[in-house]
């Protein structure tokens, strides 16, 4: 069974990016946010398997969203996808609860080793 | 061009030479008491090492050959701690001393001339490091460290849990590193605990970090820390040692690979050198940003009102709370720049303490405690001086020789302590002895002999208000006149010294038990919170630390909260009855009125009542001296109850209030001080 993914980032580019890549090896990707409030909405609709997280997005940013999400569900699996220099976002991320990072730009091995292990956890 | 860099490179040298020395100095007492421990000595051998590497680059012939002799003797002792003696002690002494001349005369720009005394020196340490041991450049450890205690600790806790040294080497993954070491330490802390990482404050650490390792101490099985790491390493290289590995140096093999790099790296982000000037006038400049940006809150409460339709007054609206808060964020950043630990003027006592306690025949053992307290380096410089003169009467009259001390049944060996801690907003530094103590009787007649105080007030005097004369230009009580303190001259310099930098000094003794004189300092002079208020038309500051409540008075409650007791107004708070000031009254504005706000205030212990017509708020304010106008024969003469001014927010002058000089005119004049404000 495909593990199901929803893809959160403000940038379509970034959303297209990321569905191929993981559509090409297999997942599926059951939705897709543009901001953190959607990305919380989608969450509780659809309950996927794991998330992936852009940190900078208008509305909600993303780490208010995953915050949002780990109240929801303390097993939830989130992977933030932030850009060189987001340190402090990314430690506040791991310390509430976020299962692993990506830093754009990132090659397409890279994401699919890091949401495999994530998975697999 | 050439020469401005030189004298910088040589203002540069001459900064870290002192910070040098004075850690080799503390290492040699600590030698000198503890004997040869392992982490001294390496501190010890650093400190002559950089030492010998700046002078040797300077030119500085002989720092460099000294210390580089210095190094090697350290490097001896450093494997076999055996040899250690009085006579290495002393050689190393004077090496310091030695290098402290030298040092003056580089400061001084006298030239290096033949100096036979460092000849010997040399010759002596030749002595002790046998000539066929080969000199090796020794770099720093930069793996785990651990103390044999420590060691021992974790044997304990081994046989119960398991201990594991992890290190890790990222090579796959390039950006941000740090937070690979991060999430792989965080998911570790859920199950054991760290005990020690490197680098140390591993979750502080940003940017690129290839290796990096940590203790642990765990009831998990290696495999099961091994999962746990996978779950956030991908591809990456890890190692897990057991207790018995570390032991047996094998996880040291792995590590000293790894930690030439580190060396390469590191070091520079640690620290680095400012003059202190450039931090005052940024000091000074963010007091000014402080100003303006209460100005510009002040200004948007009138945009507020109206303007609901102009954008560009509300993206203007938007873009104030930021500045407020940046430029709070920045105040707090530049305070934290000078904030220093007192334990840097704590480290040059223990060597003056030797040095006395050799002169005067006394045995003392000196202690510190809240080295890590820290204060406004300014403040901390000023406080020197006065801190050497009282560890000097400490010595010198409080601490008896060992003879009479085990006459009494004490411990021939005395005590004294150098504490440092913060109440409040106040940084406490004491110096406390259990000498013989002060005797307020004969501090009476001695003060009666001097003619201080009249027979009548001596009657009158708590032990308290005696003990306090000490503090009195002209008195001394010692029989003795030496070379090292008792001239009469001293204590009372002591306290002006503190009293200009708004401290004080408070002593207590028990005779035949000690004395214990404190220095109570603020924090900091430059930006307080503070409360304003408002009387007859004049706004006034109010320190916030001073305040403890505000009461609001109307025509209602207003025969309860104030009463008179012998016609003297007061309040009754907390149960305590503390006496009212009519704000207006106090500063001869005119008569007051019956409602308005309380402000109870106080200052260690003592209560007021503060009576105001309006409360404004809370507000940051720089405070700006006037010295230059008030006191003695200045243009306003003295005016108890003002410390200062600061501007507000519309740019006008605001006093600020002083609680404390309330509280001393008070208890002198009663509740109106006309006695005292001939100036205004």
């Amino acid at each position: 069974m495909s593990a199901k993914v929803l893809v959160v980032d403000d940038a379509s580019f970034m959303r297209l990016n990321l569905k191929n890549i993981l559509e090409s090896e297999g997942f599926e990707i059951i939705g897709e946010g543009t901001n953190g409030q959607e990305a919380v909405q989608l969450y509780q609709a659809e309950k996927p398997d794991v998330v992936t997280m852009d940190i900078t997005m208008p509305e909600m940013d993303g780490l208010a969203a995953m915050e949002e999400i780990m109240e929801m569900d303390p097993q939830a699996k989130v992977i933030m996808v932030s850009a060189m220099g987001q340190e402090t976002y990314i430690k506040k991320a791991i310390m509430s609860g976020a299962k692993n990072f990506i830093v754009k730009p990132f090659k397409k091995e890279k994401i699919i080793e890091t949401l495999n292990k994530v998975l697999a956890s | 061009m050439e020469n401005i860099d030189f004298e910088k490179f040589k203002k540069l040298f001459l900064q870290e030479a002192d910070e040098q020395l004075e850690i080799m100095e503390k290492a040699v007492m600590q030698l000198e008491e503890n004997g040869g421990e392992r982490e001294i000595i390496d501190e010890f051998f650093r400190m002559a090492h950089s030492l010998k590497g700046s002078a040797g680059s300077m030119g500085y012939t002989p720092i460099a050959n000294l210390t580089h002799e210095m190094e090697n003797v350290l490097d001896k002792l450093r494997n076999s701690p055996g040899i250690l003696s009085d006579d290495i002690i002393d050689l190393l002494f004077i090496s310091l001393d030695t290098l402290k001349h030298l040092r003056e005369n580089v400061e001084k720009g006298l030239p290096e001339t033949e100096n036979p005394e460092i000849d010997h020196l040399l010759q002596r340490f030749g002595e002790i490091t046998s000539k066929d041991s080969e000199k090796k450049e020794t770099d720093i450890d930069k793996k785990i460290y651990l103390t044999s205690q420590e060691l021992k600790n974790l044997k304990e806790k081994n046989q119960e849990k398991n201990v594991f040294f992890i290190c890790f080497e990222l090579i796959h993954q390039k950006e941000m590193q740090s937070m690979v070491a991060f999430l792989v330490l965080n998911n570790l802390k859920d199950e054991g605990e760290i005990i020690k990482t490197y680098p140390p404050h591993l979750d502080e650490v940003e940017g690129d970090l290839p290796f990096f390792s940590m203790l642990i101490c765990t009831e998990k099985q290696t495999d099961e820390i091994s999962r746990v790491i996978g779950q956030s390493l991908e591809n990456e290289e890890f190692k897990i040692y057991t207790l018995e590995d570390i032991e047996n140096g094998k996880s040291g093999e792995y590590f000293q690979e790894v930690k030439e790099s580190f060396s390469q790296r590191g070091e520079s982000r640690e620290s680095i050198r400012v003059d202190i000037e450039k931090v005052d006038q940024l000091m000074k400049l963010v007091g000014e940003l402080v100003i303006d940006k209460e100005r510009l809150l002040e200004i948007s409460k009138g945009i507020k009102a109206n303007s609901r339709d102009n954008l560009e007054a509300q993206a203007l609206l938007q873009t104030i709370p930021h500045v407020d808060f940046i430029a709070t964020e920045l105040h707090e950043s530049v305070m934290d720049i000078r904030m220093y630990p007192v334990g840097s003027i704590f480290k040059r006592f223990p060597r003056l303490v030797r040095d006395i306690s050799r002169q005067t025949g006394k045995d003392v053992k000196l202690k510190f405690s809240g080295e890590d307290t820290e204060l406004d380096r300014t403040i901390l410089q000023e406080v020197f001086d006065p801190l050497v003169h009282l560890v000097r009467n400490a010595i010198d009259h409080g601490i008896e020789t060992p003879d009479r001390r085990e006459k009494e049944g004490k411990p021939s060996q005395g005590l004294l302590a150098l504490n440092a801690w913060q109440e409040e907003n106040n940084i406490i530094i004491e110096v406390k002895d259990d000498g013989a103590g002060v005797d307020p009787e004969k501090i009476k007649s001695r003060a009666l002999e001097k003619g201080l105080i009249t027979a009548k007030e001596g009657e009158e005097m708590d032990s308290e208000s005696l003990l306090e004369l000490i503090l009195e230009p002209g008195f001394s009580t010692s029989e003795t006149v030496n070379d090292l303190s008792g001239r009469g001259v001293g204590m009372d310099v002591v306290r002006t010294n503190i009293e200009k930098l708004d401290g004080e000094v408070e002593i207590t003794s028990q005779p035949g038990e000690g004395t214990s004189i404190k220095i109570v300092l603020p924090l900091t002079l430059a930006i307080v919170q503070a409360l304003m208020v408002r009387e007859k038309g004049n706004d006034y500051a109010i320190p916030l630390s001073a305040i403890f409540e505000t009461i609001l008075v109307n025509k209602n409650n207003r025969r309860e909260v104030i009463k008179t007791v012998k016609s003297r107004e007061v309040v009754t708070w907390r149960e305590q009855v503390i006496p009212l000031i009519r704000l207006g009254e106090f500063f001869q504005l005119g008569n007051s009125h019956e409602e308005g706000f309380l402000i109870i205030g106080g200052v260690k212990g003592r209560m007021v009542a503060i009576m105001v017509e309006g409360v404004i708020g809370e507000q940051e304010i720089v405070v700006k001296s006037l010295g230059d106008f008030m006191g003695k024969d200045k243009l306003f003469g003295e005016i108890p109850g003002i410390s200062g001014a600061t501007i507000k927010g519309n740019g006008e002058v605001a006093l600020i209030l002083d609680i404390q000089g309330i509280l001393k005119s008070f208890k002198k004049g009663g509740d109106s001080v006309e006695r005292q404000s001939t100036g205004c």
